[in-house]
């Protein structure tokens, strides 16, 4: 019996014992990490000689503009990476790379819900839709599979309507919806963009879309019905963003940012220095405020802003490049990932000059870690 | 510094794994003195411990479970157990049981949770035919058919070497409870494993 047992081949056994040595040897070097003063000062030491190699490296290489430059704030190039994940703001991280999807919880500890190449929290965080190829995935937080669906093609960028009774997603050019419990796939349009559709908050079944034409378009997915379809166009769009209320829509593109009213008429264009690059943008939880980042002359810096105009003074810069922006559920702090560095970085907009870095993320999670959501705890 | 390429991914971290406890020579190390040295900070014997243990506890998980995904989480997540609980660890006690036991009991908290979800039962995906072929398929086929707290005591049994008692008192359970179900789940077995 137990040679039977011993001889059954266990599927991708290699592939699990390296991925659950990263986490384990991590969790034990953690634990060995505080009370051994002499290797936390050696650590220390090497920490801040390897960040001023780095800082006198980047000085050379790289010379930001003057707006960047009067921005810098010489913290920011002295801040040592921690080596734990947490702990973290209150709520839950979900986490896409290469290597599969996981969920962290505030004190660090994650779970690999599975080899997911993208997902999405349910509203009220007690499911994620995760997708891999064709198939789409209700995920439960402790890995099972609750229901599979098969589509016609690569299925990407899933989100969860607001009530959680809708799913849309995008395959290919076509923009398609399914029921919460994995029932009733249709397509509702094509051709669209390469761009994640959202929902509208406080309207349950309205989602927002960018056409293949740049224009975005709104519709409730029950009845079809046309809300709006913008007159401007986004040409090269990459993300939208309902504020908290519903009453507004961001549209990124490479270099603008504009901001749709209830209606669909331009609300507001996001003034950008000449050159500028808008990597990432995100409505703080309530609604009341916008973080984005944007790239010049190899510096990009971190955003808050309330209005049309950006401020002069970004609350972290790097030259680096800056991607995954989060705001925690809260609205306290801002997570975005410098690449780079490989860190996590949790910045205070309301005290820029406190900044944790959280070293070692794409060790952890593989290859091109993105955050796809930061859900609060359940009840 | 070579690194070890497994699945794609690089990484240095499967390297302490491999090369770290061969490098310190703990490979033929007690099993005491890798745990005394565990406690100690020593990432190497750490490494050791487990690389000795992984595969077992993996395999454990995996004949509960039935789920790839879910048996490294379950695996993974005793070792995390047992770093947290490392400093307080009796060593005068097996690591390797008391690992295992941790193992076994998760694995079972989940396959029964999972017995209780109602699924989609159309819309998920069946097993991939093409694995019909691969060796101990029979074996497979057979453990899935037991309830988990069989298969749990089967693995325990068999695969881990726990005696009855000791399973009982891993388990919280009472012996003759053990034994039965050590006999019934067997009855279904025996036939396939002797084919």
């Amino acid at each position: 019996m137990r040679d039977a047992l011993e001889r059954i081949p266990l599927p991708d056994a290699d592939a699990a014992q390296v991925r659950a040595w990263a986490v384990v040897a991590d969790a034990y070097d953690a634990r060995t990490r505080a009370p051994r003063r002499g290797h936390r000062r050696a650590r220390v030491l090497a920490i801040a000689l390897a960040t001023a190699l780095v800082a006198a490296a980047v000085a050379v290489a790289a010379e930001p503009p003057r707006w960047v430059r009067h921005a810098l704030g010489e913290h920011h190039a002295t801040v040592a990476p921690r080596a734990q994940l947490g702990p973290l703001p209150p709520g839950r991280l979900l986490v896409s790379s290469r290597n599969g999807t996981w969920i962290v919880q505030r004190d660090g500890t994650r779970r690999r819900l599975g080899p997911w190449t993208g997902a999405t929290w349910s509203p009220g965080g007690l499911y994620v839709a995760a997708w891999r190829g064709r198939s789409l995935n209700a995920v439960a937080p402790d890995g099972r599979v609750a229901w599979t669906w098969r589509a016609f093609g690569t299925v990407r960028d899933a989100v969860w309507s607001p009530d959680g009774y809708r799913i849309a997603y995008r395959r290919d050019d076509v923009l398609a919806v399914i029921a919460g419990d994995g029932t009733g796939a249709r397509v509702l349009a094509r051709p669209i963009a390469p761009v994640a559709p959202v929902w509208r908050p406080g309207a349950p079944h309205t989602l927002a879309w960018v056409g293949a034409d740049g224009r975005v378009e709104v519709r409730d997915v029950d009845t079809g019905a046309l809300m709006w379809r913008s007159a401007t166009r986004v040409p090269g769009a990459r993300a939208l963003a309902w504020s908290a209320d519903g009453h507004r829509l961001i549209a990124r593109g490479p270099s603008r940012v504009v901001v749709f009213d209830l209606a669909g008429r331009r609300a507001w264009r996001v003034r950008l220095p000449r050159g500028a690059q808008v990597t990432a943008a995100a409505w703080a939880p309530r609604g009341d405020r916008v973080a984005l980042t944007v790239r010049v002359a190899g510096a990009t810096g971190v955003y808050v802003t309330r209005s049309a105009r950006v401020p002069r003074r970004p609350i972290f810069t790097t030259s680096g490049t800056l991607r995954s922006l989060a705001w925690s559920p809260d609205g306290r702090r801002l997570l975005v990932r410098w690449s780079e560095a490989d860190q996590w970085l949790l910045l205070s907009p309301a005290a820029p000059q406190r900044v944790t870095a959280i070293g070692g993320i794409a060790r952890r999670f593989g290859p091109e870690p993105a955050v796809e959501g930061w859900t609060r705890s359940p009840a | 510094m070579a690194r070890a390429t497994i699945a794609g991914v690089q990484t240095a971290a499967i390297e302490t794994l491999r090369v770290g406890a061969r490098r310190k020579g703990w490979q033929r190390a007690p099993e005491p003195a890798l745990v005394r040295a565990a406690q100690r900070g020593s990432a190497e014997a750490f490494a050791e411990l487990f690389r000795r243990h992984w595969p077992r506890a993996h395999r454990a998980a995996w004949l509960v479970v039935h789920d790839a995904t879910a048996a490294e989480d379950v695996a993974q997540e005793a070792f995390l157990a047992a770093v947290r609980s490392l400093d307080r660890f009796d060593r005068g006690r097996p690591f390797g049981p008391w690992l295992h036991r941790i193992v076994v009991n998760r694995a079972i908290d989940y396959a029964r949770a999972r017995e209780q979800r109602r699924e989609v039962a159309e819309a998920v995906d069946a097993a991939a035919p093409e694995d019909r072929e691969v060796p101990g398929d029979d074996v497979i086929a057979a453990l899935a058919a037991l309830p988990p707290d069989q298969r749990a005591v089967i693995v325990m049994r068999h695969l881990l070497g726990f005696t009855p008692g000791e399973i009982a008192r891993a388990l919280g359970l009472p012996r003759g409870t053990v034994n039965s179900r050590l006999r019934r789940g067997l009855d279904g077995l025996q036939e396939v494993v002797e084919r």
